[in-house]
């Protein structure tokens, strides 16, 4: 009888932990609150920190302190002109180092005894600037002091040649002219890598606690015995649990996508000539391309759930193991790889190359989105009739 | 009706059950008595299909464990060790989920889920979720969950663990109404009172093996023992982990 | 001399550049006056817009828009506008774009545009910037002439007047002079405008194009949110006379300077003794120089004379920073007859020129807005004692003589009153439109702010901290309350006291 309604039981299983999950504050919030909720503010709330950081430190005035600035007044002068707030400093070489790692004066200039009579000479004159380069805000102040000095040398040096008869372009003799054809979806991929890797650990995350609840949880709560005495076959029961943790997972992918749609919505992307709009075509094609990965990701999860003694123990090894999709994507950001059909058929991989892609306002090739899907799909069964066998393991009880 | 011949179990090369054979007839309680480690828990096991013996072969009703596991399960009902309660659901939402495991259709799974709360008095928690059940509410709840599809063989493990007087005293009556209803009811303790309060037959287990059997009062004359419990211990040698 | 010297206002201006992929014709502008056109839908193409010595570019979306040459003869020959669209970095970007008019007269928008690029940084984040090449510029029916300027250097009238007889029949061939006005330049502006349906817009003008931008919006005011006008040539301004009493003072200013800076005044006592004596000698006789070109290094001889030193003198205080080394070429040539700064400065500044501008432009707008109401019989006894004299003047006459005079809006010149907020740019030693003419246009502007910035030339884009107050006058959209305090830190770059740089 439980043979001929075996889909039956496999349903009765998926939703009696599907309703108790809902029931379950604690996957409740992991599915719907970490990922969903925290993803994709910390993504967002990341993005508009970086964003205004680059555009106001741009505006703001350079602070920078100078010893002997009555050794250059002309130099000086030419940087006050330009957004530096010059502050004169009588401090020796040591009290200068400390008061850089201090923070005191974050950038000091020096302008060393010679640098008058080097420049006079038409040698090349020395400067020292004092920064500290582990220090990022210091660091990129410093790279702007450097520019606007070398951008004053470089004014002399074109004055130089100018007044001795040669055409300051002579020292041009190549110029490359850029012609660049992002666009503003494409370029905002390189900040909105991280956005698939989001997605998919969201997307884990929100079935993690259920497969473990399934399988490990139900183990430590005993009542996996009795469910063992019911006539239902042992892999429908580990199907139906599978089920409803990929289903939890594509609740949390889901609700994950369209939360990181309106949040970037908030970042002023835009200031960076990158445009964020995830409009409801792109958020539903995200979520299809990577359905299909729910399946091999819960199939993963209760695989490895079911190897283990306690919740506790699945806890800590899920924790690792569900990083274990995302590495792919690491990896191929390392190796910057280009889509091939071959990596089409690397589940996780071909997902984050299809979200890039639909980031990029790129059409998908059909035959890469039907490799992707059957390669995760063929995952999934895999690892499913892998779990299956699992659970015909006497040991399963413990 | 259980019945088994010969069934071995080892766990990691130790033996916990050396060639037991046993007959639970129906309208019968059979109590298993041993201490613990005796071999109760796996031998029911067994008998249940969630472990498979070494050796040995087991009959429900006739059907044998082993070749059509499913069809025996369908004929028994278990009380595990412990109750193992979903605690999100309701104790009819547990009861209902066994019964759709067992294939009952719809209106049969709630008449029955109906008649058990209302035979096994359950109305003032059955809608609670199971999280703050005292032990009775547990085990009338997996009792229930055990019965939901009308089984003819009844095994418990260790049924009264942790039941105050009271509750021990209910399941009791559930199990001589059982019996009377022509149920074969077979269950496990390590408590000889209870045993002998409520068994019709008595198998007495030691280090795996069943050294006796008969009614309370052939144990008593057969041992030559003036009292049940000066059996027991003569019998298993020990009178360590009899409580 | 249809050169350096008769350009009147703003050197800059372009080559051809490529990269439009297609060029997408409107429907003819059917309508009796060009700019009442119904909004089209502009296709735009991806373009690189080239400075032109083709050291930057910049990437803009590009289209052309299609007018007829004569406004009232619609149905006659038709012209091609070319207009570039900077697309703003931001998504959220204002309403309301920026377009751009060059000097010259004779520049091109585009070209203009990419070599400044990075001082509309600021205002390209939020802000779209429409480059319209007026008609008769860069790649919109321009109106260019080949010209040997070495040899019209010193040409008499006859010389001038049959190379622009020359140039004449050379543009004649695509274009009627007549009709490259700014009075009917505005109209293709506001054809752009409505093509590509933009409601109100913002003007940046500079040197002639402060012309262009007046005049726009005197007759289109009530399109115009915001107005830039950098080294503004007031309405009431007639390029004639002035341009030598003007370029003298401008020296007078930069050699002053020096002379009131310690380390200047040490290296060359007061250069402007070096500036007299120099004039004095050349004026009796050229020298001769000998010096390897300044770009191909090739040896060449050349007669430095009293033309070459104002060609350099005038074109040296355009900008602060070549006006850094300017006392020490008068200083070397004087002192030491050393004449290869002077002499390799004005090859360069030629060279430079030379293939910038659409001359034809040039002269149609010169000829038919200054020269047309510059009175020949007026006294010239003070030109007399400029370094220019009446050189320019008499060469420019020579021209028009020959350049065929186009209609005037009778209002050109008329003084212009608007309430729209202004942001006037003056350069404090600026050789063509000196801070008074911009002071002089800000009066008509009751929301107006005039920004002189001390010691500099002509045309302020370039000059630090004016990027930020532009794009902050473009964010607030008013004149009042702007922060001026950058301003006042502006150094010129300082003087070169030996041919190894500035005092440190």
């Amino acid at each position: 009888m439980a043979g001929r309604r075996g889909i039956g039981a496999i349903a009765t299983v998926w939703r009696k932990e599907v309703r108790e999950s809902l029931r379950d504050r604690r996957t409740l919030i992991s599915a719907l609150l970490f990922g969903p909720l925290f993803g994709p503010l910390i993504l967002a709330a990341s993005l508009q920190f970086l964003v205004h950081r680059t555009v106001e430190e741009a505006d703001q005035r350079l602070v920078l302190a100078v010893r002997y600035a009555e050794r250059a007044p002309n130099l000086i002068a030419w940087l006050e002109a330009r957004n530096v707030a010059v502050t004169r400093v009588a401090l020796d070489d040591a009290a200068t180092r400390r008061a850089v790692q201090d923070r005191a004066y974050p950038l000091v200039l020096s302008i060393p005894a010679d640098f008058g009579t080097r420049l006079a000479a038409a040698r090349p004159a020395p400067l020292q600037l004092y920064s500290d380069a582990s220090a990022g805000r210091t660091d990129r102040d410093g790279a702007r002091a450097r520019a606007l000095i070398a951008q004053y040398g470089a004014g002399i040096g074109r004055l130089r040649l100018l007044a001795r008869g040669v055409d300051p372009l002579l020292q041009m003799p190549i110029v490359v002219q850029e012609i660049d054809v992002s666009t503003p979806q494409s370029r905002s991929v390189t900040v909105l890598g991280m956005l698939s890797y989001l997605v998919l650990l969201a997307m884990i995350l929100g079935g993690l606690y259920l497969a473990i609840d399934a399988t490990a949880g139900e183990r430590e709560r005993h009542s996996l015995e009795p469910l063992l005495t019911t006539p239902v076959p042992r892999e429908q029961l580990i199907y139906g649990k599978i089920l409803a943790s990929a289903t939890f997972m594509l609740l949390s992918l889901t609700l994950t996508v369209i939360a990181c749609a309106i949040a970037l919505r908030f970042v002023d992307l835009e200031n960076f000539g990158m445009t964020a709009r995830l409009d409801a075509g792109v958020v539903a094609k995200i979520i299809l391309a990577t359905a299909p990965l729910a399946l091999a990701a819960a199939g993963l999860m209760t695989v490895v759930a079911s190897f283990t003694r306690s919740y506790r123990e699945a806890q800590t090894w899920l924790g690792i193991v569900m990083l274990v999709p995302t590495l792919p994507i690491v990896f191929v950001g390392l190796a910057d790889l280009q889509p091939s059909l071959g990596l089409m058929a690397v589940p996780s991989l071909s997902q984050h190359f299809l979200i890039t892609t639909l980031l990029r306002g790129e059409a998908i090739s059909p035959l890469y989105a039907l490799v992707s899907v059957a390669s995760s799909l063929a995952l999934g069964a895999a690892l499913a009739f892998v779990a299956g066998r699992l659970y015909r393991r006497e040991s399963l009880l413990g | 009706m259980i019945a088994a011949e010969g069934l071995v179990k080892s766990f990691d090369g130790v033996k916990a059950v050396r060639g037991i054979a046993l007959r639970a007839e129906d309208g019968a309680i059979t109590g298993l008595l041993g201490p613990n480690g005796a071999g109760k828990s796996t031998t029911l096991r067994m008998l249940c299909t969630v472990l498979a013996p070494d050796a040995g072969e087991a009959w429900i009703d006739g059907t044998h464990t082993a070749r059509d596991p499913l069809e025996a399960r369908r004929r028994i009902g278990v009380l595990t060790h412990d109750s193992g309660l979903y605690p999100h659901l309701t104790a009819r939402e547990n009861i209902l989920y066994f019964a759709e495991l067992h294939g009952m259709a719809r209106a049969a799974r709630e008449r029955r889920a109906d008649e058990l709360i209302d035979w096994l008095e359950m109305g003032a928690f059955a809608g609670r979720r199971a999280k703050g059940y005292s032990q009775g509410q547990r085990i009338k709840t997996a009792l229930a969950r055990a019965l939901v599809h009308s089984p003819r063989n009844v095994l418990l493990d260790e049924p009264t663990n942790g039941l105050d007087v009271m509750a021990v005293r209910n399941l009791r009556v559930l199990l001589r109404r059982l019996r009377d209803a022509g149920h074969c009811v077979l269950f496990s303790s390590h408590v000889m009172q209870e045993v002998s309060a409520l068994c019709d037959v008595v198998v007495v287990l030691a280090r795996g093996s069943v050294v006796a059997r008969g009614t309370p009062e052939e144990l008593r004359i057969s041992t030559g023992c003036d009292s049940l419990e000066d059996a027991f211990v003569k019998l298993i040698g020990t009178d360590e982990g009899l409580g | 001399m249809p050169n350096a010297y008769c350009t009147a206002y703003w050197p800059d201006g372009g080559h051809p550049q490529s990269g439009l992929k297609r060029a997408i014709a409107l429907a003819l502008l059917a309508l009796p006056v060009a700019g009442l056109a119904a909004p089209q839908a502009v296709e735009f193409a991806p373009c690189q817009l080239v400075h032109p010595a083709g050291l930057a570019t910049v990437a803009a979306d590009c289209t052309r828009v299609r007018v007829p040459e004569d406004p009232d003869h619609p149905g006659a020959r038709q012209i091609d506008l070319f207009v570039a669209r900077v697309p703003a970095i931001s998504a959220r970007k204002a309403g309301d774009p920026l377009f751009i008019f060059a000097g010259g007269p004779g520049a091109a928008a585009s070209e203009f545009y990419a070599g400044v690029a990075p001082a509309f940084a600021r205002v390209s984040r939020d802000r779209d910037i429409v480059l319209v090449d007026q008609r008769g510029t860069g790649r919109s029916n321009a109106l260019r002439c080949a010209f040997d300027d070495e040899a019209l250097l010193d040409a008499g009238d006859g010389e001038i007047a049959s190379e622009t007889r020359r140039c004449l029949a050379e543009v004649s061939t695509h274009a009627d002079p007549r009709l490259y006005t700014t009075s009917i330049a505005i109209r293709d502006l506001e054809a752009v405008r409505r093509a590509l349906g933009y409601g109100k817009i913002n003007l940046y003008g500079v040197s002639y194009g402060t012309r262009v931008a007046q005049h726009y919006l005197r007759r289109y005011g009530a399109h115009v949110r915001t107005a830039i006008l950098d080294g503004v040539v007031p309405p009431e301004r007639i390029l004639g006379p002035d341009i030598a009493i003007d370029a003298e003072a401008a020296l007078d200013r930069v050699l002053a300077r020096c002379a009131a800076d310690d380390p200047c005044r040490a290296a060359f006592g007061d250069p402007a003794v070096h500036y007299r004596a120099l004039r004095a000698q050349l004026a009796e006789r050229p020298a001769g120089v000998l010096l390897a070109a300044p770009r191909t290094g090739e040896r060449l001889a050349l007669e430095f004379g009293a033309t070459h030193l104002a060609t350099v003198l005038r074109l040296s205080t355009y900008s602060a920073e070549q006006a850094a080394i300017l006392p020490l070429a008068l200083h070397e040539a004087h002192m030491h007859r050393n004449f290869v700064p002077l002499a390799s400065q004005f090859l360069l500044m030629t060279d430079s020129l030379a293939g910038q501008m659409a001359y034809g432009m040039h002269h149609s707008v010169v000829c038919s807005e200054d020269m047309a109401f510059v009175d020949e019989r007026a006294d010239r006894t003070a030109l007399a004692s400029t370094f220019i004299g009446t050189l320019q003047l008499d060469g420019l006459a020579a021209l028009c003589r020959v350049w065929p005079r186009g209609a005037v809006d009778a209002d050109l010149h008329a003084p212009l009153k608007s309430d729209v907020p202004t942001l006037l740019l003056s350069g404090g030693a600026d050789p063509v439109t000196p801070a008074k003419d911009g002071a002089r246009a800000a009066a008509g502007f009751s929301h107006a702010v005039h920004v002189v910035i001390d010691g500099m030339g002509h045309g302020q884009i370039g000059a630090p901290c004016v990027d930020r107050l532009i794009a902050e006058f473009l964010r607030g959209g008013r004149a009042m309350g702007l922060d001026l305090s950058c301003v006042k830190r502006v150094r010129p770059m300082p003087f070169f006291t030996t041919l190894a740089g500035p005092a440190p």
